[in-house]
């Protein structure tokens, strides 16, 4: 993703060294405006947000393959927490007006503690976790209290940070849990988009989380798709057990062993120890008695079946059982879908919060000084409004309820970026396709998208689809030129 | 269970004692001819052979609500489930059928079963949110609840919209229960209950918290295990609801029940009483049979139209009517200027659906607050006249008993559809096309003078130019339309809504007046012929020959040692 710099980065780029030379004489636009500019250059800032319990830790855990994330079984994370990309681990607290703390790394079992020391949370600006892995080297990861607390300052924290007073939001694409379709979810839904007018976060993904507990996650997802609560917000959900993927990531072999062996008993047997967690610490197996409620901790009840299951199935070893998990949890759909949609859209999804900064900054500037913000303000203007990033993004996100078939679906999707922004991939050719070849197939594409267009009982949502198709291909056409 | 034909048997004995009890007592004014005491004991013999109980189970969606239900009821003698669509009052529009007259629980399509049964349990739609359809649905079925189980599972604690939900249910119905289910799935249920316990605690709510599982219990069934039923927590349920709720309704039934013995033998006595006197003393004959007679007078009193308790009801009715329509009147009002704020904001045709919705639960939220508002005033005004009428009589008056009518929104339409929702691009670019046609005429012919066609570059502009203008304005004054329909339409459904809200409400007032007019007067009645039997049992006692005086006299006493015993027995109940 960072093997070019986007065209859009670079636009952004420009519009701020222009506002830095035109203001350099104001303090605080000037401060910011740096700051802008170095954020162009940093991983995308991708925030977890959803009501309380939604799984937003363990999916962050799931994601980095590493608990990082204090998790529990009540309500745990209360202050927004920052895990960023860091040669070795470090923990660091921003508090009181921007005051900075190093906390002491705290590792058990594996797991990382949080602890705030003597700062109470609500004087807490910022908890931020440095921690070497790869995926932190291309994304910020954002964990974010849960709202619909009934401790109304831990929501309040994620509202804040959502929709400062001041300012844009700071993260740049969302990561959007829910468990089942709450009208309080589908109101913080609405809130996220209308903050991605101004600057906010331009990229949504949406994740039904807790999976594995559910009956029928794949019926559920399909059943959001025409979902009519969601007229208008990301509809496209992907299912994902985060508890499952992170068990997969960090199993080892004494917890293999302990499933194996209760695999290996008989299914009545199995049942009547499986039917409780108190039946499974004092049942007749096995198992050594110490190890029982580590394994009831790390995996649940729930996990533990899924694991044997896995195991009659054919896991016949460790790592055999760890890809299993994984492959289950549905993690790896929702990499392909965090690649597709913001991976490849870094460019465009860091120059519009960019750019929303810029505009802000101006827009703040002292009455005076007006004249001169005028220009450079348009030009903020021109590129938010220029953005068919967003316009791709958001008929991508409405893209399952449109009334066209299932062929057509798939067609709009690649077109549009769905599944990655190369010209090759939006045109379903082979990566080295020649410019020439590009081309050709894109202008039939045009073609193909346009005759859609003139059908007369076209409605508007998919009339819009059509049109970004359209748009998108022809931005493929006036690249293959460039190059 | 052990547990459950234990409490089952210990209920049918006290059915047993109560009945036999309401049965020597109805020998009893039989003997006396009193048919009017009869009817009285034979309404409450009715109430203690059918104690009908509701309990609604409501939570938010998948939270295991109805497995919870087939557990418990399973688990109980007498009880049957329904789902809430077979009584759902609040089907709520938009039938246009004349108003149904008030019914108590609207039990339209039960099975045999469920009219057996003593216990029903109510499968309440599931809510998602607290202004969701399903909440406004649930809620409308909780007035009319002895008793409720709020659901919410063990994979987490209580969100803010959960407990916002359970303080409602808390105002409607006093008797909550809450059941953390799905406790085999997550083994940290124990952690969850104490959360929720402190939230609970936080929000001054103090609700009981049962855990129990659905799957645990069958499994245990199944297996036949009876130390795993016992895990799953269902018999604990169980017995929990025999003994708070059914408990707490059975002393409620108890109460009563020695109360009407009370009254009952209380009017028996007053003939024996008067005789009594009369037999013991005869040189005081005349001055008792006086008193008698002013007793008489006293109770005839009661049934005047003038007399006290008539006017404590009439004015305390007129009064509940008015309260109850201005406090209607004033919620809508808001309701509107709500409304009406959030039209004004924008163009209200594309989220008109939702729009509805909203308002649709708003108003049935208003009306349920209104209602509350009715139920308790009138029960209010029930004890105030009871008060009143005791105080005249000077005597206990039999207590009265208002069941909660179920409210409906069922002749209410739903918001109309806007009108010039429907007119799209095409009539705004008929219009267009209308206005460009003007310019085109109008500088064509202008510029025809100076020797160009009429068709010229000019003409052409300036009939872009004012195609676009009309297409502008179109748009705008076409959104205002909306605008102004819209707050029509909202104007017109609250006109509907007060309309059909109020004359429901006020018939339903008039039907509590009549009530408590035809409760009181019955009782006024009672007290006179008890007064009358008086009057004639001391002067026939007066008249009496010495001879035959003493025969009676043991007679006397016999009856009213025995009516004294029957009353020692009522009151053995309640101690019990």
């Amino acid at each position: 993703m960072s093997a070019g710099v986007s065209p859009e980065v670079e636009r952004a780029r420009m519009l701020i060294r222009d506002a830095r030379a035109e203001f350099a004489d104001d303090a605080r636009a000037a401060t910011e405006l740096a700051a802008a500019e170095r954020r162009l250059d940093e991983p995308l800032r991708v925030a977890l947000v959803g009501k309380l319990k939604s799984g937003k830790s363990t999916l962050l855990n799931a994601l980095v393959g590493e608990e990082i994330a204090p998790t529990d079984a009540t309500e745990c994370t209360r202050v927004v927490t920052w895990f960023t990309r860091s040669a070795g681990p470090r923990v660091e607290l921003t508090h009181d007006g921007g005051r900075r703390t190093a906390l002491p790394v705290h590792r058990v079992d594996g797991r990382l503690r949080l602890d705030l020391g003597p700062v109470p949370a609500d004087r807490v600006e910022r908890l931020t976790v440095g921690w070497p892995s790869t995926l932190l080297d291309r994304y910020t990861i954002i964990d974010t209290p849960g709202t619909s607390s009934n401790s109304p300052d831990v929501s309040a924290r994620t509202l804040a940070f959502l929709a400062p007073e001041e300012g844009v939001c700071e993260a740049e694409a969302i990561i959007f849990l829910m468990r089942s379709r709450h009208d309080s979810d589908v109101e913080l839904l609405r809130q996220i988009q209308r903050e991605a007018g101004g600057g906010g976060p331009l990229g949504i993904v949406g994740v039904l989380s807790r999976a594995d507990e559910i009956d029928g996650p794949r019926r559920r997802t399909e059943e959001l798709r025409t979902d009519p609560e969601l007229t208008g917000l990301p509809r496209d959900f992907v299912a994902v057990s985060g508890l499952l993927a992170v068990r997969g990531q960090t199993l080892r072999q004494r917890e293999f062993t302990a499933l194996r062996t209760l695999a290996g008993l008989s299914d009545e047997v199995l049942a009547s120890v499986l039917v409780s967690a108190g039946r499974f610490s004092s049942a007749d197996v096995p198992v050594p008695a110490a190890e029982r409620p580590q394994l009831l901790e790390a995996f649940g009840l729930l996990g533990i079946r899924t694991a044997i299951n896995l195991i009659r199935a054919g896991a016949h070893d460790a790592p055999a059982l760890a890809a299993e998990l994984v492959r289950q949890s549905g993690l790896d759909e929702l990499r392909l879908l965090l690649d597709a949609r913001f991976g490849s859209r870094h460019g465009q999804l860091k120059a519009h919060a960019a750019v929303g900064t810029v505009r802000r900054v101006l827009e703040r500037l002292p009455a005076r000084r007006a004249a001169q913000a005028t220009r450079l303000l348009r030009a903020a203007e021109r590129l938010l409004a220029d953005a068919h990033a967003s316009t791709e993004l958001r008929v991508l996100a409405g893209l399952p309820a449109l009334p066209v078939p299932e062929p057509t679906r798939c067609a709009l999707e690649r077109a549009l970026g769905g599944r990655g922004v190369a010209p090759a991939t939006r045109l379903r050719l082979p990566a080295d396709a020649s410019p020439d070849q590009l081309r050709a197939v894109a202008l039939h594409a045009i073609g193909h998208w346009r005759r859609r267009l003139d059908h007369p009982l076209l409605d508007p949502p998919t009339e819009r689809a059509y049109r970004a198709a359209v748009r998108s291909c022809e931005a493929v056409v006036s690249g293959t030129f460039e190059r | 269970m052990p547990a459950m034909t234990d409490l089952g048997t210990k209920a049918t004995t006290s059915t047993v004692a109560m009945t036999d009890l309401l049965d020597h007592l109805r020998r009893l004014t039989d003997a006396a001819g009193r048919t009017d005491l009869g009817h009285r004991l034979a309404q409450a013999r009715a109430r203690v052979t059918d104690p009908r109980l509701r309990i609604v189970v409501t939570g938010e969606t998948g939270q295991g609500m109805s497995s919870l239900v087939h557990a418990v009821v399973g688990e109980f003698p007498g009880a049957a489930a329904v789902p809430a669509s077979s009584l759902r009052p609040t089907a709520a529009r938009p039938t246009a059928q004349p108003t149904m007259p008030p019914t108590m629980p609207p039990t339209t399509q039960q099975t045999a079963q469920q009219t057996a049964a003593n216990v029903l349990f109510v499968d309440a739609p599931g809510v998602a949110g607290a202004e969701s359809t399903g909440a406004s649905a649930a809620l409308a079925l909780l007035a009319s609840a002895d008793a409720v189980l709020f659901v919410s599972d063990a994979s987490q604690e209580y969100t803010q919209p959960e407990l916002a939900y359970l303080a409602r249910v808390r105002e409607l119905c006093p008797t909550v229960v809450g059941v953390i289910t799905k406790i085999d799935q997550y083994h940290r249920w124990a952690d969850i209950q104490r959360a929720d316990r402190d939230h609970l605690t936080r929000a001054g709510l103090d609700i009981p918290l049962l855990p129990v599982s659905a799957t645990l219990h069958r499994t245990a069934h199944e297996l036949g295990d009876g130390a795993l039923a016992v895990e799953s927590g269902v018999p604990q349920l169980t017995e929990f609801l025999a003994d708070r709720v059914i408990g707490a309704a059975d002393t409620v039934l108890r109460t009563s029940v020695v109360n009407d013995v009370r009254i009952v033998s209380d009017q028996l006595a007053m003939a024996l009483n008067a005789e009594l006197d009369v037999l013991n003393d005869p040189g005081r004959g005349a001055e008792l049979v006086a008193r008698a007679q002013q007793a008489r007078r006293a109770a005839d009193r009661l049934r005047e139209q003038t007399a006290n308790w008539q006017l404590v009801l009439g004015d305390g009715m007129t009064e509940l009517v008015v309260d109850v329509e201005h406090d209607l009147r004033h919620r809508l009002r808001t309701l509107v200027r709500e409304a009406e704020a959030d039209i004004a904001g924008s163009d209200p045709a594309p989220r008109w659906e939702r729009f509805s919705e909203w308002l649709d639960a708003k108003v049935a939220d208003a009306v349920q607050s209104n209602f509350v508002l009715a139920h308790t005033g009138s029960v209010e005004l029930a004890e105030r006249v009871a008060a009143r009428f005791a105080e005249e009589s000077g005597r206990v008056v039999p207590e009265l008993r208002l069941h909660d009518p179920t409210f409906a929104l069922r002749t209410v339409q739903s918001l109309e559809e806007l009108d010039s929702r429907k007119a799209g691009i095409l009539q705004r670019v008929i219009s267009s096309l209308r206005g460009s046609y003007g310019g085109v005429l109008m500088v064509g012919v202008a510029t025809s003078v100076a020797g160009l066609a009429l068709l010229n570059p000019w003409s052409i502009g300036a009939g872009v130019l004012l195609g676009a203008n009309t297409f502008w304005e179109d748009r705008k004054a076409h959104i205002a339309r909306r605008q102004v329909e819209a707050k029509v339409a909202v104007a017109r459904l609250m006109d509907d809504v007060v309309f059909q809200v109020g004359k429901e409400s006020k018939f339903r007032l008039r039907e509590v007046q009549r009530y408590l007019r035809d409760h009181f007067s019955a009782v006024a009645t009672e007290l006179l012929r008890s007064a009358d039997d008086a009057v004639y049992a001391a002067q026939v006692a007066n008249q009496a020959h010495a001879d035959q005086r003493d025969a009676r006299l043991a007679d006397v006493s016999a009856g009213l040692s025995e009516l004294r015993q029957l009353r020692v027995h009522a009151a053995g109940l309640v101690r019990r």
